[in-house]
């Protein structure tokens, strides 16, 4: 049997190595790319549902609060690949319009008052088609949680345990 | 002579490389294959799909996973059958999934082993697989997570744990410096996570490798049998889409591009094998959370640091600790509006842990439209009916700790108190109701011993081939039962030296 050898004369392995590395050029940067964002109903749906979720003690979410997170949700899915999008976009188009029927109203979701968007949703969320309410609800859940806001409010500001 | 890391998207012209060792894929075997072999001499090109992102640590956990995560983490296996769906992640960057690791080592355990010396692998006895051990652990600084570097959530599982008559044991982890920031998933800020692309790829550059992202590898191109090289597209950097064609031409190739897409390529090369694209072991696991009268802030500490191995061996149920985003909490909380906020309230007071099944390996990889593949996962009757044991046995445990309530992986349900827990029905919970995921796709080109039954032999030659080697966790002869990193480098070391020893 062959004996594995180390030949590396770079020290111990760490952080220090990524000097051969060479960090990627402002053009080759992925935060950089060009993105064509999914049509403007996307965004109209996901702000609906987003209003519905984080409607707390009978009080609707910061307006601005929402915007950043359709907007932040829409460059999320035009970085993804097709099938991200195709399965989010999926979600999205069985909530605004397959959500309403468990409330017998025959409408998109966002023409709905808030209240019956709630009632909605929860049916829908307990349903076979849960899964679909699911994975817009964990996208949007994330993108909420990481506002600086959100975190102080429900006091989930990230820390760790040692000082750097 | 130093090797080069670049961009094959803003590349002009042709991309025509000629090397000795072409490698597809960067992650845990690509990326340990490729230095192994520069080291020793070898011309080595290394194609990856996905970018180079090296500055993780100043994204948020969903920037992390748009730009590193495969399919922005909505890969799915399909259940079918009573099946419960599996959301499957994995990484598309430079080095791969071992970027969005825990950072868990463990060595095969010396049961699969032996049972893979039973099948015929007569060469992987525990023996002598300890030396690849060795030498990995090694270049990867694998070093046990101290007690205090536990999570409040992770001490109060062990708590109940204790209650019931075991101990938690301390992970194992490829760290240096690690400060227990509990988001090593989302890109380790502090770079103590010593994954391959810190580990392994600036040795590979070091030693002359070159490496090119935005490179979608086809097919293996042959004369005969013998492997000449491979062709594909380079991805547009803006949309991502296939554009431009490439080609290497190697003496050899190896596909590490993982148990999901080495079979595409192989099928897209013209080779079938009875057993290509079968057996996908995924390691199905389920989070069960605790909630407490007093914080918990389950995010301060490592996000896994301690195990609980008491079920493995007969039972093959592995308790694994773990945290996830306070979003990915607050999206498992049931309900939406006034009744989903009052949940979220409590966030800081949840405790989280994970159950992991060794499982039967009865998943399987088939031709997808376009680019990707479609996994679907059938349960055996054996895995289907330990999954309400597992969960079970978790709620026991955070009862035990003094959690209040429980929140199954059970969608919509709602939290459980020790007295409804006794009259919940898991047992009927269908399926396509629960909520399960997989970080260690495992299989679907396995070694064997026999052609009929599996797609490399004990070097990971692909079967009827010359020149064509497999070295990822693919390769993966049986269903593991505990986090594979350790195991997939080890694999690709052995692979790589016994290559090496081949000669050019």
């Amino acid at each position: 049997m062959p004996t594995p050898v180390h030949l590396s004369n770079l020290g111990p392995p760490g952080r220090e190595h990524l000097r051969l590395l060479p960090p990627p050029s402002l053009a080759d940067d992925a935060r950089h790319r060009k993105l064509t964002l999914p049509p403007a109903r996307v965004q109209r749906a996901a702000r609906a549902v987003a209003e519905a979720l984080f409607h707390a003690d009978d009080k609707p979410a910061d307006p601005a609060r929402l915007d950043w997170l359709a907007a932040d949700l829409l460059d999320f899915m035009a970085r993804a690949t097709g099938r991200a999008q195709l399965i989010l976009r999926a979600s999205l188009w069985a909530l605004t319009w397959l959500a309403p029927l468990f409330v017998f109203t025959p409408l998109p979701l966002g023409w709905l008052p808030v209240g019956k968007r709630v009632l909605a949703l929860e049916r829908m969320e307990l349903s076979p088609l849960g899964p679909a309410a699911l994975a817009v609800k964990a996208m949007l859940c994330m993108i909420w949680f990481e506002h600086p806001d959100t975190q102080r409010e429900t006091r989930t500001e990230t820390s760790c345990l040692r000082e750097p | 002579m130093a090797g080069s890391l670049q961009s094959a998207s803003r590349l002009d012209g042709e991309l025509k490389l000629d090397c000795d060792v072409v490698v597809v894929g960067s992650g845990a075997g690509g990326a340990v294959i490729a230095t192994t072999l520069a080291e020793a001499g070898y011309d080595v090109v290394v194609l990856e799909e996905g970018p180079h992102v090296p500055y993780t640590g100043e994204l948020r956990p969903t920037e992390s996973v748009r730009h590193t995560w495969r399919d922005g983490a909505v890969t799915l296996a399909i259940g079918l059958g009573d099946s419960p769906s599996i959301n499957v992640t994995a990484g598309r960057c430079l080095g791969g999934s071992s970027t969005l690791t825990g950072g868990v080592c463990f060595r095969i355990p010396e049961h699969v082993l032996d049972g893979w010396v039973h099948a015929g692998l007569s060469e992987l006895t525990p023996e002598k697989m300890a030396p690849w051990f060795d030498q990995v652990e090694q270049d990867v600084h694998v070093e046990e997570v101290p007690v205090d570097m536990r999570s409040r959530g992770t001490q109060l599982f062990g708590e109940g744990y204790a209650k019931l008559g075991a101990e938690l044991k301390p992970m194992r982890r490829n760290t240096r410096g690690c400060n227990g920031c509990g988001r090593c998933n989302f890109g380790c800020a502090h770079k103590a996570k010593l994954s391959v692309d810190i580990a392994y790829l600036p040795r590979a550059v070091a030693a002359g490798a070159r490496l090119y992202t935005g490179c979608l590898v086809g097919k293996v191109e042959f004369a005969g049998t013998r492997a000449t090289g491979v062709s594909g597209r380079i991805l547009d950097f803006d949309s991502q889409r296939p554009a431009r064609a490439f080609s290497v031409r190697a003496k050899r190739v190896v596909l590490a591009a993982g148990a999901m897409f080495n079979p595409l390529i192989l099928w897209k090369s013209g080779l079938d094998f009875p057993v290509l694209g079968r057996h996908l072991s995924l390691h199905p696991s389920f989070r069960v959370i605790g909630r407490f009268d007093t914080p918990v802030r389950g995010w301060e500490g490592a996000m896994q640091s301690a195990y609980g191995d008491r079920y493995e061996r007969d039972e093959g149920m592995l308790f694994n600790s773990v945290f996830v985003p306070n979003g990915v909490l607050a999206a498992t909380m049931p309900g939406f509006g006034n009744n989903h906020a009052k949940l979220c309230e409590q966030i800081d007071h949840l405790g989280i842990f994970g159950g992991m099944l060794h499982d039967d390996a009865t998943g399987r990889v088939r031709r997808g439209f376009g680019r990707e593949p479609i996994m679907t996962y059938r349960s055996s009757p054996r895995d289907r009916g330990r999954i309400p044991v597992l969960l079970r046995r978790m709620a026991d445990i955070w009862f035990a700790a003094g959690a209040k309530e429980i929140f199954l992986p059970v969608f919509g349900a709602p939290a459980q108190t020790p007295d409804s827990m006794k009259h919940f029905p898991l047992e009927q919970v269908h399926g396509r109701k629960l909520e399960c995921s997989s970080q260690h796709p495992l299989g679907t080109c396995q070694m064997g011993v026999d052609p009929q039954r599996s797609v490399v032999d004990d070097h990971g030659r692909v079967w009827g081939t010359q020149g064509l080697y497999v070295g990822c966790g693919s390769v993966m002869p049986s269903s593991l039962g505990v986090n594979p990193q350790l195991a997939i480098m080890t694999m690709a070391l052995r692979t790589a030296t016994l290559m090496a020893a081949e000669g050019k």
